[in-house]
């Protein structure tokens, strides 16, 4: 089986690449449309067991239970037409749903749905769904902020989502969907996770209606309740407000930015992740993807995205990177063989032990490249090497060289890197140092004022990471500022700044 | 609030397009489930003869499971001597607790009128009191968080709607059923250990068994009827049973442990 775990991607590929070409025929005919477009992940009968339905996650919505997650209706209800309408059109981040819109026709979108809520969703039709009127968004201000906080608190919502919001609350480990396939809570400090969208009105919709077949339940009166007994509110400002506080969790979202500049230090660099001077630098942030360029291959990465600081002085070079990670595993537990193809994992057994330890790598080439080609960001590749820095809570930090993924990593012997960490609420704070000139020639000599180019990777135990199966980004760059003497760093801390505007400002022109 | 006002005037098309649907075997559920609008319609439970008796359990039950309630002190406290899982609760007296009763053949073909009393789901000490409820199609139950932690009540109906609401704070939902359905899981994703069953039926023939396993349904018409009884591990069990004009007829189930 393990052999051939290799063609789910491709296949996906292809599935959703035939879906998405099957030549617009201005056919109205929703069944003909649903067969096309829909049949290979929902299913002939609607019930979400289309033959790729097993390798996606979260699995395609099944008609036929009648539950649909993003609507503007009471819990438990059926969504209006226009719902899902919408959810066609727009897709589900996150998920295998494609956006619609712009590839079906705007009679194409409404004869499928017609189509599938008449044919497969019980009920459909029977009656008028409740709808939960939202009323305008009002403008988010700080005591709103504060007072969504309180409410976070007093509504318990840290159960689940955790106290700082990133999925570790107590009750995270044991959930379940409605089919019983674990389910973990959306991390609220990443939006691009929040699948029923993360503007403030998705949010206050979200929270109001429940997110239906998962344990998302509704706080509509829950918040009514909580109004008239104990603030003496109105209770849409509450909602409003608990919207407000959860918006405000957003952090460490990725940006078009592709440039991590280390500041220059004459003196001590930071030798914690507590240093009040990383407050001081600019954090930058890179979203990393499954690695599904060789098998194992891995569709469903537990860490999405890392943050990064930088800084350097005369001889070393210091990098705080932070990702989120909704259980600590600090121990492998399993084997190689586990886990392979298994997209969906149970926390509550894996939970701090295993199967694999968490890890995180920063790769750099093992050299800066002369002209514009760099090694294979995935691990390199023969006769263009890549210099990692992995570490894991495990065994620490480790150097190794990469030649590509079908050569694997190997140890280099002896390591110039020093690792300091803490993991709380979620997340890891990792402070990388290292001299810029090691004299090992499997290492990469880190200049001033030249494009370095770095990348990442990460593995989250829990989820069953291990090995190829992870999260990596492609190619970015790190940039070490130059400086001057010291003397003249006052003068030039205003240029500096000149400098760093007028790189970024290019840097973003030059992008497409 | 205006969710909950608005509930049945919305659902009031549902059910009788239920009803005009036929529902399978299913008897057609009361038209008159609105009780906050005037006289419910269907018949009284007027008849004079009543099914009592006992639910037994011979041979040894499993042993239940201990509930770790750490997290939550304030319900870990209600357990002196530890939390354990209901799945067999057998009585002193030999009897089986938990195991939901209703007739399922031989009731006229009519409406019944669906009792105005509410009746009562609690959650208290992490867990649903009772462990096993049995309500009218369209009668009210009331959800009650007597804990003041959070509890999301999530049943997981096939026949009706679900729904799942969070109840962060000491409070009450009223919520109904529409259709019949023996049994409908009750869930709580906070506590995963925190499970219930409701029984719904549309008519108001069913019974609970309690501390001395014994039940009584009473009001029937004399007639011959089915009695199902359902236990979550055991199953069902079916005993018939003529009950005559204004008379008792006793009946016992059995249940067999391992």
């Amino acid at each position: 089986m393990s052999r051939f775990v290799w063609a789910i991607p491709v296949g996906l590929v292809i599935t959703m690449a035939v879906a998405l070409s099957v030549s617009a025929q201005g056919d109205t005919d929703g069944a003909i449309i649903y067969q096309e477009r829909c049949a290979f992940c929902h299913g002939d009968q609607g019930d979400g067991n289309g033959p790729v339905a097993q390798y996606l996650n979260p699995r395609p919505r099944d008609f036929t239970g009648g539950q649909f997650k993003f609507r503007t209706t009471g819990s438990g209800e059926l969504p209006l037409r226009q719902d899902v309408i919408d959810i066609v059109k727009s897709g589900v981040r996150g998920t295998a749903m494609p956006r619609w819109e712009g590839v079906l026709s705007e009679a194409e979108v409404e004869a499928v749905v017609d189509y599938i809520t008449e044919t497969f969703v019980p009920f459909w039709g029977t009656y008028d769904p409740p709808v939960i009127e939202i009323p305008n968004a009002p403008r988010v201000t700080d005591s709103m902020i504060e007072q969504g906080e309180q409410l976070y608190q007093e509504l318990q919502c840290w159960k689940c989502h955790g106290d700082a919001g990133r999925a570790d609350g107590e009750s995270a480990p044991t959930l379940t969907d409605d089919s019983d396939h674990p389910i973990r809570p959306a991390d609220l400090t990443r939006p691009w996770r929040y699948k029923g969208g993360s503007d403030l009105v998705d949010i206050y919709t979200s929270l109001s209606t429940g997110l239906d077949g998962s344990p998302m339940p509704s706080f509509y009166e829950a918040i009514t309740e909580f109004v008239e007994s104990d603030l003496p509110e109105d209770e849409d400002d509450a909602r409003w407000a608990l919207a407000a506080y959860v918006e405000s969790l957003h952090v460490g979202v990725p940006t078009d930015k592709s440039v991590v500049v280390a500041e220059f230090v004459d003196g001590g660099l930071p030798s914690s992740v507590d240093d009040a001077a990383w407050a001081e630098v600019e954090p930058t942030s890179f979203y990393l993807t499954g690695q599904v360029i060789a098998g194992p291959r891995w569709q469903t990465p537990g860490v999405d995205a890392v943050t990064v600081r930088a800084l350097y002085n005369p001889t070393d070079v210091a990098m705080l990177v932070e990702w989120n990670d909704a259980t600590q595993d600090a121990t492998s537990g399993g084997t190689e063989e586990e886990q392979v193809g298994e997209t969906y994992v149970n926390l509550e057994t894996f939970q701090g032990d295993g199967p694999y330890s968490d890890r995180l790598a920063v790769q750099f080439p093992n050299s800066i490249p002369e002209g514009v080609e760099k090694p294979h960001f995935a691990w390199g590749q023969p006769g263009k090497p890549v210099n990692l820095w992995l570490w894991s809570p495990e065994d620490g930090v480790q150097e190794y060289t990469g030649t590509g993924l079908a050569d694997g990593i190997s140890p280099q012997e002896g390591s110039n890197v020093s690792a300091q960490w803490d993991y709380a609420d979620g997340h890891y704070r990792l402070l990388l140092s290292r001299p810029l000139n090691t004299g090992d020639p499997e290492d990469i000599e880190l200049r001033s004022g030249e494009f370095i180019p770095i990348a990442f990777q990460a593995w989250e135990g829990s989820n069953g990471e291990t090995g190829t199966r992870m999260a990596l980004s492609s190619w970015y760059s790190l940039v070490l500022e130059e400086t001057t003497s010291s003397s003249a760093l006052l003068y030039a801390g205003l240029a500096a700044v000149v400098v760093i505007a007028g790189e970024v400002v290019l840097m973003r022109r030059i992008r497409p | 609030m205006k969710l909950t006002r608005r509930f049945w005037i919305l659902a009031l098309p549902l059910v009788i397009a239920l009803a005009a649907c036929g529902g399978g075997a299913e008897e057609s559920p009361p038209s008159g489930t609105d009780s906050s609008s005037g006289e419910p319609a269907g018949a009284q439970p007027t008849g004079g003869s009543t099914i009592s008796g006992v639910v037994n359990f011979t041979g040894t039950a499993p042993e239940q499971d201990p509930i770790f309630m750490d997290a939550e002190p304030v319900c870990q406290e209600q357990y002196p001597d530890g939390a354990f899982t209901e799945t067999v609760v057998v009585n002193d007296n030999g009897t089986l607790q938990n195991v939901f009763l209703s007739v399922t053949e031989g009731l006229p073909d009519q409406e019944w009128a669906v009792s105005s009393d509410a009746v009562l789901l609690d959650q208290s000490g992490c867990s649903y009191i009772p462990h096993v409820l049995g309500v009218q199609t369209g009668q009210d139950i009331v959800i009650r968080n007597s804990d003041g932690i959070l509890h999301n009540i999530h049943p997981q109906p096939t026949n009706n709607r679900p729904f799942n609401l969070g109840q962060p704070v000491e409070m009450d939902t009223t919520r109904q059923f529409s259709s019949s359905e023996i049994m409908i899981p009750v869930e709580c994703d906070v506590h995963d250990w925190m499970l219930g069953y409701i029984g719904v039926v549309d008519h108001p023939f069913f019974a609970v068994t309690g501390s001395d396993g014994s039940f009584e349904i009473s009001g029937l018409p004399a007639g011959d009827y089915v009695v199902e009884a359902w236990h979550e591990l055991y199953g069902t069990q079916t005993i018939s049973v003529t009950v005559p004009d204004d008379g008792t007829e006793q009946i016992e189930f059995t249940y067999e442990g391992s």
